[in-house]
């Protein structure tokens, strides 16, 4: 028993000094080296983890909502389970079609993923397209990216996501794409900051001496080193996308009715809520824990992967 | 103390527009049963005390709307006031023989006050679109109440004429902060001279 666990506390002491090891012997080593330090440095910081974790348990509740939620999130017995209290049958109680509000929550969590990542996947690209190309380019083309930048950052991005949402109609797809349209000009103003700081270094000078295209030295050498500043930034702004998202859904210009969409949720429990009032507590509560879990784990990834903001 | 009045500026610019649809039955809320504060909407009222009714109305709704951007200011002064600290002139004025608050006070707040002024106006941006939902459950008939009101009925031109009310009113507070920063920060002044 002592043995066996003496080993395994070498192997570990082992895997340590070849992760830490100060001469990898292969690029793979270097690569593993490198993420496990990226790694320790986040692991120090508690609330990161602790944000990580829920942000994994809401991807992991969203995975397998058929099998978590107790009832259906669609169908409620209006007769006899409208708006009952919490209990052990139903956990945050029942809203006013009588339907499960645990059941709903863990199915909102299903929407709540898919706008986040879709806007993370629409708007991060976007900006960082704009912003390396009118950083990299500069002149007449860095001034006219940089004028539509600074037209969308002059409206506060609910009122815009709103008039989108007012031109596009409403409906969860549209509010992905408005929240989308609004949230990459900070992105394209860091990649361009970091783009300006990059552009006069040696190393783009010798791969330009080499007789790289621009359009290779931005997508190649210029681009990969602006992903992990963006990535950081779109983390902290999960908080906000998510938000933003249940404020249309609250104003009845995100999702519809009946989908278990949490600020739509919130909009409906609001009609009840001096006598019934866990029907808008529960997404109230889980919208505020995914959105502080959110700026958590930012706030780690932004000491771990920002090599300036750690020393 | 300040937010209350932004709110009250945008909330009494919102009262300038004509407001066909602005009756919305009284939200619910914990006001109505613990009778602390009145309860929102605001009465239509003809007596002489119009405005301080209107301001114990705007208490609650301000207050909840002010906390948005309480935070964000709250943890930019710590930043800044962290920066600041670290810096020579601090023990300087310690050594001196100022008390610890004493140095904080007199000597790093004032520093932090200047880029304080643009963090203050770029939350302005978040009490704009707060104010579209804190208005929407408090039923004040402000600007984003008539924006909610317009665009649940599909009103694009009124949808159109809030949202470039709200842009510009935006854009004048981030150049009257960049402004304000110019004329208290003597670096950026000596600048814009060369």
């Amino acid at each position: 028993m002592t043995s066996t666990s003496e080993a395994a506390r070498r192997a570990d002491e082992n895997l340590h000094q070849w992760l830490m090891s100060d001469r990898p012997r292969s690029r793979r080593q270097a690569a593993f080296g490198r993420a496990y330090a990226t790694w320790r440095t986040f692991a120090r910081n508690r609330l990161a983890v602790v944000g990580l974790l829920i942000v994994i348990g809401l991807a992991l509740t969203a995975a397998f909502a058929d099998v978590l939620s107790p009832y259906s999130p669609y169908i409620g017995d209006l007769r006899t389970t409208r708006l009952l209290p919490p209990s052990t049958a139903h956990w945050f109680g029942t809203d006013d079609q009588g339907r499960d509000i645990l059941s709903r929550v863990i199915f909102g969590s299903r929407i709540t993923l898919f706008v986040v990542g879709l806007v993370a996947i629409l708007a991060a690209p976007i900006g960082l397209a704009v912003g390396t190309l009118a950083g990299y380019s500069g002149g007449l083309i860095d001034a006219a990216l940089m004028r539509i930048t600074d037209i969308f950052l002059a409206f506060p991005r609910l009122i815009l996501a709103l008039a989108f949402v007012a031109a596009l109609g409403p409906g969860i797809g549209n509010a992905v794409i408005a929240i989308a349209l609004t949230s990459w000009p900070p992105y394209a103003r860091i990649a361009r900051a970091e783009t300006l700081t990059l552009r006069q270094a040696d190393y783009i000078s010798a791969v330009r001496l080499i007789g790289a295209s621009p359009w290779r030295i931005v997508w190649r050498h210029i681009m990969p080193l602006c992903v992990s500043s963006v990535i950081v930034r779109v983390t902290l702004d999960m908080a906000g996308i998510i938000i933003t998202a249940a404020g249309l859904g609250f104003l009845g210009l995100g999702a519809q009715p009946p989908s278990p969409e949490w600020g739509a949720m919130i909009a409906n429990g609001r009609l009840y809520v001096l006598d019934h009032w866990w029907v808008a507590a529960a997404p109230g509560a889980a919208i505020f824990i995914v959105s502080l879990a959110f700026n958590f784990l930012g706030d780690g990834l932004r000491d771990a992967l920002d090599p300036k903001a750690s020393k | 103390m300040g937010l209350a009045w932004a709110t009250l500026f945008a909330s009494s610019l919102g009262a300038q527009l004509p407001q066909q649809a602005s009756f919305i039955p009284a939200p619910s809320g914990l006001p109505q049963q613990s009778r602390l504060l009145p309860a929102p909407p605001r009465p239509p009222s003809f007596a002489d005390q119009i405005a301080a009714n209107a301001f114990s109305h705007l208490i609650l709704p301000s207050s909840i709307l002010g906390y948005f951007s309480l935070a964000y200011i709250a943890r930019m002064t710590r930043s800044f006031m962290i920066d600041q600290l670290s810096q020579e002139y601090v023990t300087a004025a310690r050594i001196k023989g100022n008390s610890y608050w004493g140095a904080v006070w007199r000597h790093a707040f004032p520093n932090i006050l200047v880029p304080l002024i643009t963090v203050v106006g770029l939350s302005y941006a978040s009490l704009l679109e707060g104010a579209v939902l804190t208005e929407t459950v408090f039923a004040w008939p402000g600007l984003g109440l008539y924006l909610t009101n317009s665009l649940q009925n599909a009103d694009m031109n009124a949808v159109l004429g809030a949202t470039i009310i709200v842009g510009s009113i935006f854009v004048g507070l981030n150049l009257l902060s960049d402004l304000l920063y110019q004329m208290l920060d003597p670096r950026t002044r000596a600048m814009v001279r060369r």
